[in-house]
């Protein structure tokens, strides 16, 4: 079985919401932990309306977006993946809303990041 | 996927020896004995290196004791977009194209050979790993880049190809992991520094490593 970065990530899956919000901001954590919380907040917005306003900011914030975890990904381009891989129509228009909102690299990184993962982006 | 070679307005000059020399890139590796056999050529470019040296140190120099940012820190503030650690000081001493054509060249086919997307992109660099796995990542490299900066994200394909290309999800897992491919990545540029006598950019370069090694096990995690 191929691991895909969009699969479920199994070691988060039993923490709540605050405690992802939590990882993600705190800044003595781990940027990759992070990063995987962060797309983990997105994955369950898709079925947490109330938490897609709040997903929204967090990847708009300027720390997400310069916060790079491994090579070019960055804490919001994974927070817009969660969005894709929650797999929710408004999630993934959402995803579209933001990423169309970044400059050009960041744009081509994440249509990179979606390319390889399968999925066909924009 | 394949290279994206440099266009002929941005390509290297020809260089000296361009076929005459060995295609292994090391940084352990002289810098005599991997530039040019001829000797009117090496002994301008030992000169020019001479000066590029002399200058990163009185930078440095100049910096020290004061609030003052070296030229390599003013510089790294403002190539905010430099993804590898917001810097690639060995830069001052020229770029790759100019001083390791052909260890540049061998890269660049060893990377075309894996498979790798080449990105060539101004005041950016990093190799991501794929999303998925299985299949490797992409390069995204600046035009100008050290010789030092490509040495640095050849170590990172490099570990992403010895661990079977395990896709993104991986190197996302263990901060440990990563963080040990940060600091070889960062020690084949300072180890480089080091053999062509740039001490003051190595030690520029232990920084960022350290920032970054933070940044990667999180402050309170060792």
């Amino acid at each position: 079985m191929m691991d895909n970065l969009l699969d479920p990530d199994l070691e988060l899956r039993d923490l709540n919401i605050n405690e992802l919000r939590v990882m993600v901001s705190r800044n003595s954590e781990s940027v990759l932990r992070r990063g995987r919380a962060m797309m983990e907040l997105g994955r369950r917005a898709s079925s947490d309306t109330a938490l897609l306003q709040e997903v929204a900011d967090m990847i708009r914030a300027s720390e997400n977006r310069r916060l790079i975890t491994v090579g070019s990904t960055s804490v919001s381009q994974l927070g817009a993946a969660g969005l894709v891989a929650g797999g929710d129509e408004r999630a993934l228009a959402l995803a579209r809303e933001l990423v169309e909102e970044w400059q050009s690299d960041e744009q081509s990184d994440f249509a990179w990041l979606m390319r390889s993962s399968g999925i066909t982006w924009p | 996927m394949g290279i994206d070679r440099l266009d002929e307005s941005d390509a290297p000059p020809a260089s000296r020896d361009r076929d005459e020399q060995p295609t292994v890139a090391s940084p352990s590796v002289p810098r005599d004995s991997v530039m040019t056999p001829e000797t009117r050529n090496q002994k301008t470019y030992d000169a020019e290196l001479r000066v590029a040296v002399e200058a990163e140190y009185r930078d440095a120099q100049r910096a020290s004791g004061t609030d003052l940012p070296t030229l390599g820190q003013a510089w790294a503030d403002r190539e905010k977009k430099l993804l590898h650690a917001d810097a690639d000081p060995l830069r001052a001493l020229g770029p790759a194209y100019e001083t390791h054509p052909a260890e540049l060249e061998a890269a660049m086919e060893r990377l075309d050979g894996a498979g790798v997307e080449v990105d060539m992109r101004r005041d950016s660099m990093s190799y991501s790993p794929s999303a998925v796995a299985g299949h490797p990542g992409r390069l995204i490299l600046d035009p100008e880049a050290s010789y030092g900066a490509v040495l640095h994200e050849i170590s990172h394909f490099s570990d992403d190809e010895a661990a079977g290309f395990p896709g993104l999800r991986y190197w996302l897992e263990d901060p440990t992991v990563t963080a040990a491919g940060e600091s070889r990545a960062y020690q084949a540029e300072i180890d480089y520094a080091n053999s062509i006598g740039a001490t003051g950019i190595a030690s520029q370069l232990e920084e960022l490593k350290a920032k970054r090694i933070s940044q990667l096990l999180g402050e309170n995690d060792g």
